[in-house]
């Protein structure tokens, strides 16, 4: 039978994983890092482990965790995934202040930069928003209740930010769009107002982050692709400022054109403040650093960090707005055919820097196991152990890429197979 | 019997005529069981299928004319009287998922839409940069095509666009407008059609504030709850309409489903974007009177509607349950008209 042979995407539990995720506080008080269902935070103030304690009920995430997230004060962090629930942690007592059930499964959160509205995006393209006024950080609060915020229609969507100043919400989407809207006054009667679609993409939209300094204090939104490319935004009318090709300046140009997502961007990372963005790359073992003119509104690729060790592909990327390093994870949820259940390898950079004064000058070393803050502990508390072997960084790195594009890449069948499937229906008989 | 039925008991009725095990109303049980299935709303049900036009339609030779054959083929599909194309070799399914990943080509941005190929003849005589027109009106789910046609000599200057999910529908209309274009010099110069997901794909075609009027005409009820996000017009769809509309934007609405008319009224009313057209202003807009008359839906409805009623006073029963189980609706609601205009 022709149905024997799947073509891709029949068998979806099997190649579904999570790749890690970190998530550094905003002065660098302590780190998280989310691989598979697992929450593990590191105290870097009281140099030790930390302990999550959640008595909303239902004890912990069941299924991968696919966002987590400080929120800008540093007082909130919010953790969501395949299992519906959104947690919402006190970052002074790690308690979990609320748990929220999600209809469907949660695919990005935001946190309002005042810290009162959590929004949540959910895998049919509703975004919700969840108001927490009169949270002290300390009382569990129960019964809370999310509200449609916005939606994209039917779309997944992958990434959720709120703009410097506060007044947008924007949400990207794999159907290639980026859409800005006015973040209302009132939240929980919706949003309806639009400002603008920032259309140009030519794949899903992977991830987004905002570049805003002391001259553009709107800031200006970068947004990473599955087409290879890193873009730059103006979200107030929706223009295209420039675009920087990174598949081709990163070294990874595929001209065959059938490995559409060989360079696919999976993650952006700013800092506050900055010009600089740090590009995380399927299939380049490195970062990809990526400068910024505002005045001019151009990008350019800057270099390739590539020594962080061979095969780290990194999956997720972090910093904070205090110290110059940044935070960067490889690994996965699972990984089928290995001994090892889990997979997360931890690396950090030092040396990223708001700007970049000599373009040749721009220093970025790759800290040792033991230059690490934390050092050891902070990397068994993480990694779960302190040395991850190498090998299997490259299997981890294909699992995560195939889970991506199944998730996020139109199918595509053949003609004969389409009619094949049509066989079936039954207002359509095709005469033999 | 009384006929105040829903659609559903519509269909338990039909039922003990087809276990009579007449050939005929067999193979209306399964086309109406089959209807039930997607669930939208009767199209073709109250007349019988011509076999032959479907086997034509859907004979894969359809789209690869053999070339001896060009002459006659091409030809056939055309009406010799009007020279427009003959509806019955445009079937197709009466519905279409608007939830299914789409398989046409998009267009990236607005910028992208190449509208000199849709209207050859506005863009070829603007010619100077700066005077390019931009669509103004646009007709959601256009069917084959009928309002546009109506508003094309009624607007003769403005550019109206139709989008339709339907591939051979599309096609059609774009046949027929070829067709029009030819047969009257000058006119439909200003009306073409894109096949298209709109519920999808709107930001895609239009920038902020382009659109000045928007047709949503006998849209798919979607009965199931668990089917409602199939619905055109819905809470937060209407935010993405809000936004292509420009400032003052009218949206219109028209339904022969009691059910679907509330929805749409209570969407538009709670939407804080939008507010309703007083009476006058809508009985001064010329485009309201075409909402009923001019589409091929809002006949049907009126000529099944005339037919439904002699069945209703029980005439001629049997012969009419499908027809009753289309136009029930029509009697049980009061054509809701919505016109709701941008604030």
């Amino acid at each position: 039978m022709e149905d024997a042979q799947p073509e891709g995407g029949e068998n979806n539990r099997d190649v579904d994983v999570a790749p890690a995720l970190i998530s550094v506080h905003p002065t660098q008080d302590s780190v998280a890092v989310a691989v598979g269902s697992d929450l593990r935070v590191f105290d870097l103030r009281g140099n030790c482990g930390i302990t999550l304690v959640d008595e909303t009920g239902e004890a912990f995430h069941k299924d991968s965790i696919r966002a987590i997230r400080y929120g800008a004060n540093g007082k909130l962090f919010v953790s969501a995934g395949d299992d519906k629930l959104v947690k919402i942690w006190s970052t002074d007592s790690w308690r979990c202040i609320t748990s929220v059930c999600s209809e469907k499964r949660v695919s990005a959160i935001a946190i309002s930069n005042d810290g009162l509205y959590v929004c949540f995006a959910d895998k049919f393209g509703v975004v919700w928003v969840l108001d927490l006024h009169g949270l002290d950080g300390n009382e569990t609060l129960v019964d809370k209740k999310a509200a449609p915020l916005l939606a994209h229609y039917c779309s997944i969507i992958t990434s959720l930010e709120f703009s410097p100043d506060g007044r947008f919400i924007v949400s990207a989407d794999r159907d290639f769009k980026i859409r800005v809207t006015v973040f209302p006054k009132k939240p929980l009667d919706g949003a309806h107002e639009i400002q603008s679609f920032c259309l140009g993409h030519t794949e899903f939209v992977s991830c987004l982050a905002f570049l805003c300094t002391a001259e553009y204090p709107q800031g200006f939104l970068v947004s990473g692709s599955g087409d290879s490319t890193v873009r730059l935004w103006d979200i107030n009318s929706g223009t295209l400022l420039d675009t920087c090709e990174v598949g081709s300046q990163a070294g990874l140009v595929d001209y065959s054109g059938s490995e559409l997502s060989c360079s696919t961007v999976t993650d952006l990372c700013t800092i506050p403040g900055g010009n600089v963005v740090a590009v995380a790359i399927q299939s380049l073992q490195g970062i990809l650093l990526v400068s910024c003119d505002l005045s001019s509104q151009t990008l350019g690729a800057v270099k390739v960090v590539s020594n962080m060790g061979d095969n780290f592909i990194p999956t997720s990327l972090g910093c904070s707005s205090s110290a110059e390093l940044l935070w960067t994870i490889t690994g996965v949820s699972k990984l089928h055919g290995s001994d090892y259940n889990s997979l997360a390898r931890v690396r950090v950079l030092s040396g990223f820097k708001k700007t970049v004064p000599g373009t040749t000058k721009h220093e970025l070393t790759v800290l040792d196991d033991n230059e690490v803050p934390g050092e050891e502990k902070l990397l068994e508390k993480l990694q779960g152990s302190v040395t991850v072997e190498e090998e299997v960084f490259l299997a981890a790195a294909e699992a995560v890429k195939k889970s991506m594009c199944n998730l996020l890449i139109k199918k595509q069948y053949t003609t004969e197979r389409r009619e094949f499937r049509k066989r079936g229906r039954n207002d359509k008989k095709i005469k033999q | 019997m009384k006929l105040g039925f829903r659609f559903s008991t519509a269909a338990q009725l039909l039922a003990p005529i087809c276990n009579n095990s007449v050939k005929g109303a067999k193979g209306k049980l399964r086309k109406f069981s089959d209807h039930k299935d997607v669930n939208g709303r009767r199209t073709e049900l109250g007349r019988q299928p011509n076999p032959n036009a479907q086997d034509i339609s859907f004979s894969p030779f359809k789209n690869c004319v053999k070339k001896d054959m060009l002459e006659n083929e091409a030809n056939s599909t055309i009406s010799k009287s009007t020279g427009l194309p003959r509806k019955r070799f445009y079937r197709a399914r009466a519905h279409s998922n608007p939830l299914s990943d789409s398989h046409f080509p998009v267009p990236i941005s607005p910028n992208h839409v190449e509208y000199s190929h849709h209207y050859p003849q506005f863009f070829s005589s603007a010619g100077e940069v700066g005077s390019i027109k931009k669509v103004q009106f646009a007709d959601i789910g256009c069917g084959f095509g009928g309002l546009l046609i109506s508003l094309s000599t009624l607007f003769p200057e403005t550019l109206m666009i139709g989008m339709e999910l339907r591939d051979k529908v599309t096609e059609y209309v774009k046949e027929r407008i070829l067709a029009l274009r030819t047969t009257n010099p000058g006119q439909y110069q200003n009306v073409s059609v894109v096949r298209t997901n709109s519920m999808k794909y709107i930001p895609n075609y239009f920038e902020k504030g382009q659109l000045t009027k928007m047709f949503f005409l006998f849209p798919d009820p979607h009965f199931k709850e668990k089917n409602h996000r199939r619905r055109v017009i819905s809470p937060h769809l209407l935010d993405e309409y809000a936004y292509v509309l420009e400032v003052g934007g009218i949206i219109y609405t028209i339904t022969d489903v009691e059910e679907l008319g509330d929805w749409m009224k209570t969407c538009l009313e709670n939407h804080p974007m939008f507010e309703a057209l007083t009476e006058e202003e809508l009985h001064a807009d010329p485009a309201v009177k075409l909402l009923s008359t001019a589409t091929e839906e809002g006949q049907k409805v009126a000529r099944n509607g005339g037919q439904t009623f002699q069945a209703g006073q029980g005439c001629d029963f049997s012969g009419g349950v499908i027809l009753a189980g289309a136009l029930l609706y029509q009697q049980a609601s009061s054509r809701t008209l919505l016109a709701m205009l941008v604030g």
